[in-house]
């Protein structure tokens, strides 16, 4: 016989005695949890509950920093809890899961998880990541609010995008008044940084095309916020494309308004924030204050699009941007 | 004596099974004398016939179903009470007003279903796993399945007259394929692959691939591999979008419309695409064949001058969703190809196949509690394949019934999953073709009094199966094992598992090992000859390593060795294979680098090998009554070499992104040549080895107009080239060019 497929038969009877075993194991595990579910491992490890709100890939690359920056700290245990997108009332239950360990430190990644972990008493360490507006999802009762949002600072992107772009002064911020308190944090932010912004609000996706039309001579940029009546992945596609076609620069927030068009976007690390948040949590851990944080991020500048545009730009001298070709 | 050339006049000795005749005409006879009249009429529903095979009736199966839920209720109430979350009270989710998820807007989540039976990344998934974007399609010009398939490592598309013949790994057939998790596949015949202009991919979201077996989780002929076609929803678009396409040669002209909508509570969405155009322009000379039913059309009155009709396509996707819990889904298609086949002794004759498919299925999900949720999966699908050879048309049908409970369960503080679950599914295959002898030897010149002999075979089959899959995380180490027992009530019953181990001590990297294994379901032929069948089972072991340290930079390898059992082949002349066994050793390498943003350069290399015993076939030569009444049959054994297809397949890609509005693609293809064997037996031949390149330009937004414009150059050298056909070597497809306008309203 071929010498490979010896080995290859020997792997595989290894494999069915591992799994043989492991079948074993696992069903003597399993009649130990249900008759003893309040069993514990090591001694007075720090432990930490992950609560991870679905599984997609952004929540994963968090959950992949966090356990890459706590992976050096050998008496940090971690232990994830998935839910699911429409994670309902068995709270109570998922509660008494992770509290049989006694964990030390609650850390909630996406608005479902960070609802579980703030919205019940506990007395140890709570962070948040990966939510875009914390302060609407935790119980303001609650102290100890800390952690990573991914919210970019709307005074950061005007900033970058004011020292980038000199010559757009008027920007455009499409949103539903209904939706978006962020609105008025933007136009807030704007007034700093010499910007004049040109309020677009529509109350439904159909008036969209008509407030842009109405719009675009008096505008030089567009700047898109996370907003729900406007928000979608064809209206994006639509609405840059619309700008590039009147010469209006559009300022987004992830890679997806970059590759549409847009001459600036504003992309957050995933892995970079639940590094951050770990770094949070020993920081929490040796006694130092708790901070709300911004989310790492970088500027992408779109090069070509600028080019088509013709817009005037200035490089800036700061790592937050990368040009993009 | 009756015997005709080297084809045989078959005498099924075993009246047991009972098979309605279609000897000449294809009349279901039940009466006979004449050449094919020696064949006792007999006609009897292999319903009856099957219903014992080792050691077991089937008409216990209502039982076993009955049996088997009660079971499922009884365990799930038990796990109710073991685990009194799954019991937990259920409450309405409370709105937490954060619009977190506009923040991924666009963004590629890359999850698959079909390895776990639950949404994940595709990295970390137990499997060998991989997802196409339609975006990715879409800019690549791939207007088909086998396109976006042919790309990928380890997938080689074979050409045939009727369409395409997947290879995976070096296995024909040996594809699940699934549209929204509901089989694509036929057991009337291993041939039906709807992966051209058959399957629109006009209304599908994303394509999940995963390499190696998937019996544990899919049951049976998830063999090599599994291709789930996933359709969009309302939630992933809303609105209207149009495709117009066209292409020559052969004046292909298609169009789709999709509509979704986005209702809150609700979301639906719908796709209808018709395609047509010429497919096959080839001459078929002979034209006429069938006759009166009882003997052919005199050879002098057979030659004509005809060509195949054009293709044509169409077909309607549609869901719709309630919350999250339950899903409406269905699919329509009616699909008519017609094409020429040749012999090697010259002969041409026009056939014809045209599907008719039609799949309603629920879904139903409820979450107990963050720990558990249930699944239940309905479906009710029909097949109406109508055969047309030369001028007479044969009707085979299926019809299959499946549903299935499946329980997930986080265990171990979130750092176990358990899946489990039980299904049943029964399929009704009526007049199912099973040929005797060599199709083209009917139709020349010197026959002027027999008929082909076809058997039409009707069969009832159940299967009832129980399935688990454990997943556990330790530190950087995933472990998993599955297993999954399945109660087959026409042949003998099977376990199947799993076993796998990875490991990703970083985002940059991660090592797979796994192990599986999967069973085939049979052919007609078998189920008919068959006394005791052996199914054919396979058993891998997969390697894979893959590693991103960078945006730029991304290369993976994957070493698999595949152990085939009782494994049979089909020719067209010799019939099917006595059970064999072959290994295949190969490696699948792939990478992608962007040396500038603006450009990305990928590449994949698949090398296999297979060692093994020669195909044994034994051929009826000839069947004669001896003077004492005895029918005698003279059998010829042959052997030809396994038929693994190309031994190496390359793909080198650039992709070239200037502007955010223009996507330009070259790729370059490589098939290795293949060894050939003449069904006759009368020597070899080799293929050369075949280059191809492929060019595509995607224009995003046209000023002016709207729209996408993706224009698509196949073959771009027009290389001309043989592959191997049916009964004898085909012209591989010539230049073409296709032009696809796409705009949303």
């Amino acid at each position: 016989m071929n010498p490979p497929f010896i080995i290859i038969d020997r792997v595989r009877d290894a494999l069915r005695c591992v799994a043989a075993a492991a079948s074993v194991f696992f069903a003597v595990q399993l009649a130990w949890a249900i008759w003893s579910p309040g069993v514990s491992g090591q001694e007075n490890p720090f432990r930490v509950a992950v609560v991870v709100s679905m599984n997609i890939r952004p929540y994963f690359e968090a959950m992949e920093g966090m356990r890459k920056a706590l992976g050096d700290s050998p008496d940090i245990e971690i232990k994830s809890y998935v839910l699911s997108d429409d994670a309902s009332g068995g709270e109570a239950s998922l509660a008494r899961k992770v509290f049989a360990d006694a964990p030390s430190a609650l850390v909630g990644i996406g608005p479902e998880a960070t609802r579980f972990v703030f919205n019940r008493p506990f007395d140890g360490i709570r962070l948040y990541a990966m939510v875009l507006h914390p302060e609407k999802i935790i119980d303001p009762e609650a102290g100890d609010a800390c952690g990573i949002s991914l919210q970019v600072p709307f005074a950061a992107q005007i900033r970058i995008f004011r020292q980038t772009f000199p010559d757009i002064r008027r920007i455009g911020l499409l949103y539903d008044p209904a939706n978006n308190g962020d609105a008025e944090a933007a136009i807030s932010a704007a007034d700093g940084n010499g910007a004049e912004i040109v309020s677009l609000p529509v109350s439904r996706r159909e008036e969209i095309a008509e407030a842009l039309r109405r719009n675009w001579a008096k505008i030089d940029g567009l700047w898109l916020i996370p907003d729900r009546t406007v928000i979608t992945e064809s209206l994006v596609r639509y609405i840059v494309k619309e700008a590039i076609a009147n010469g209006v620069a559009v300022l987004g927030y992830n890679r997806f308004f970059f590759e549409s068009g847009a001459a600036m976007a504003f992309v957050v690390d995933y892995e970079a924030v639940g590094i951050e948040t770990a770094r949070s949590l020993l920081n929490r851990r040796a006694g130092e204050p708790c901070f709300s944080m911004a989310p790492p991020f970088k500027a992408w500048l779109n090069m070509p699009v600028t080019e088509a545009l013709g817009v005037r730009k200035v490089h800036p001298d700061t790592s937050e941007v990368e040009v993009k070709p | 004596m009756i015997a005709f050339g080297n084809h045989p006049l078959k005498i099924p000795a075993d009246a047991r099974r009972k098979t309605k005749r279609s000897g000449i005409g294809m009349r279901k006879e039940r009466s006979s004398r004449s050449a094919v009249e020696l064949l006792p009429a007999i006609r009897m529903n292999c319903r009856n016939s099957w219903r014992r095979y080792g050691g077991k009736y089937m008409s216990v199966s209502g039982i076993h179903l009955v049996s088997w839920f009660v079971c499922v209720i009884c365990l799930l109430g038990g796990l109710s009470a073991a685990f009194p979350a799954v019991a937990g009270d259920l409450r309405e989710k409370p709105d937490i007003g954060d619009d977190t998820m506009l923040m991924f807007v666009g963004e590629d989540l890359e999850v698959l279903t079909i390895a776990s039976r639950r949404e994940e990344s595709a990295r970390q998934a137990p499997a060998v796993a991989q997802v196409v974007t339609r975006r990715q399609f879409q800019q690549a010009g791939a207007d088909s399945l086998a396109k976006v398939l042919e790309g990928l490592p380890g997938f080689h598309m074979a050409p045939k007259e009727w369409g395409t013949r997947p290879y995976l790994r070096g296995i024909p057939d040996s594809v699940l394929l699934l549209h929204d998790t509901a089989p694509l596949s036929s057991d009337i015949s291993k041939s039906f692959h709807p992966l051209d202009e058959d399957l629109s991919l006009a209304g599908v979201k994303r394509i999940e691939i995963v390499r190696g077996p998937g019996s544990v989780l899919w049951g049976p002929d998830a063999f090599a591999g599994i291709v789930n076609v996933v359709p969009m929803t309302g939630k992933d678009f809303s609105g209207i979008e149009t495709g117009l396409d066209y292409g020559e040669p052969g004046f292909q002209r298609g169009g789709y419309l999709n509509m979704g909508r986005d209702g809150g509570p609700w979301n639906g969405f719908l796709s209808i695409s018709g395609q047509a155009g010429e497919a096959d322009d080839s001459l078929c000379r002979v034209t006429r064949f069938w006759g009166d039913g009882d003997t052919p059309v005199p050879p002098e009155d057979r030659i004509g001058s005809d060509r195949p009709d054009e293709a044509r396509h169409v077909e309607a996707v549609g869901n719709i969703a309630v919350e999250d819990w339950l899903t409406l889904s269905g699919r329509i298609a009616d699909s008519r190809g017609e094409y020429a086949l040749r012999s090697e002794d010259e002969l041409s004759w026009c056939e014809g196949r045209d599907y008719r498919t039609g799949m309603l299925k629920a879904e139903a999900r409820k979450t107990l509690n963050h720990l558990s949720s249930l699944r239940w999966t309905g479906y009710l699908s029909r097949l109406d394949i109508d055969h047309q050879i030369i001028d007479r048309t044969l009707t085979q049908r299926e019809t299959t019934f499946y549903t299935e409970l499946i329980h997930d369960r986080a265990l171990w503080s979130g750092d176990g999953l358990l899946t489990g679950g039980v299904s049943y599914r029964e399929k009704h295959v009526a007049d199912a073709l099973v040929w005797e002898g060599y199709f083209p030897d009917y139709l020349k010149p010197d026959n002027a009094f027999l008929l082909p002999l076809v058997a039409e075979v009707d069969y009832d089959t159940r299967l009832m199966s129980v399935f688990g899959q454990y997943n556990h995380r330790v530190a950087d180490f995933h472990l998993w094992i599955g297993l999954r027992y399945d109660d087959h009530d026409a042949y003998e019953d099977r376990l199947s598992y799993n076993a796998g181990l990875s490991w990703s001590p970083s985002n940059a990297w991660i090592v797979k090992l796994i192990y599986g294994t999967a069973y085939r379901t049979p052919f007609a032929k078998q189920l008919r000859d068959e006394d005791r069948l052996e199914l054919e089972y396979i058993e891998s072991l997969n390697l894979q390593f893959a590693w991103t340290p960078s945006e730029r930079v991304s290369f993976g390898v994957c070493g698999f060795w595949n152990r085939l059992r009782d494994h049979v082949m089909e020719d067209p002349y010799a019939g099917l294979s006595s059970p064999n066994r072959q290994d295949i050793k190969g490696l699948e390498l792939e990478g992608r680098y962007l040396p500038i943003p603006s450009l990305a350069l990928s590449a994949n290399l698949t090398l296999m090998d297979n060692s093994g015993p020669d195909e044994a076939f034994r051929l009826l030569v000839g069947t004669f009554v001896d003077a004492d009444g005895n029918v005698v049959k003279i059998y010829e054994d042959l052997d030809n070499p396994y038929d693994s297809g190309p031994l190496a397949l390359a793909n080198v890609a650039a992709e070239w992104k200037p502007t955010p509005g223009f996507v330009g693609r070259l790729e370059l293809g490589y098939t290795s040549s293949r060894h050939l064997v003449f069904p006759r037996g009368e020597g070899d031949a080799a293929t050369s080895d075949i280059w191809l390149l492929d060019a595509s330009a995607t224009f995003e937004d046209l000023p002016g107009i709207g729209g996408d414009v993706t224009v698509t150059v196949r073959n771009a050298l027009d290389h001309r080239y043989d592959t191997p056909g049916t009964y004898a070597f085909m012209e591989g497809d010539p230049a073409s060019v296709r032009i696809m306008f796409r705009k949303k309203w």
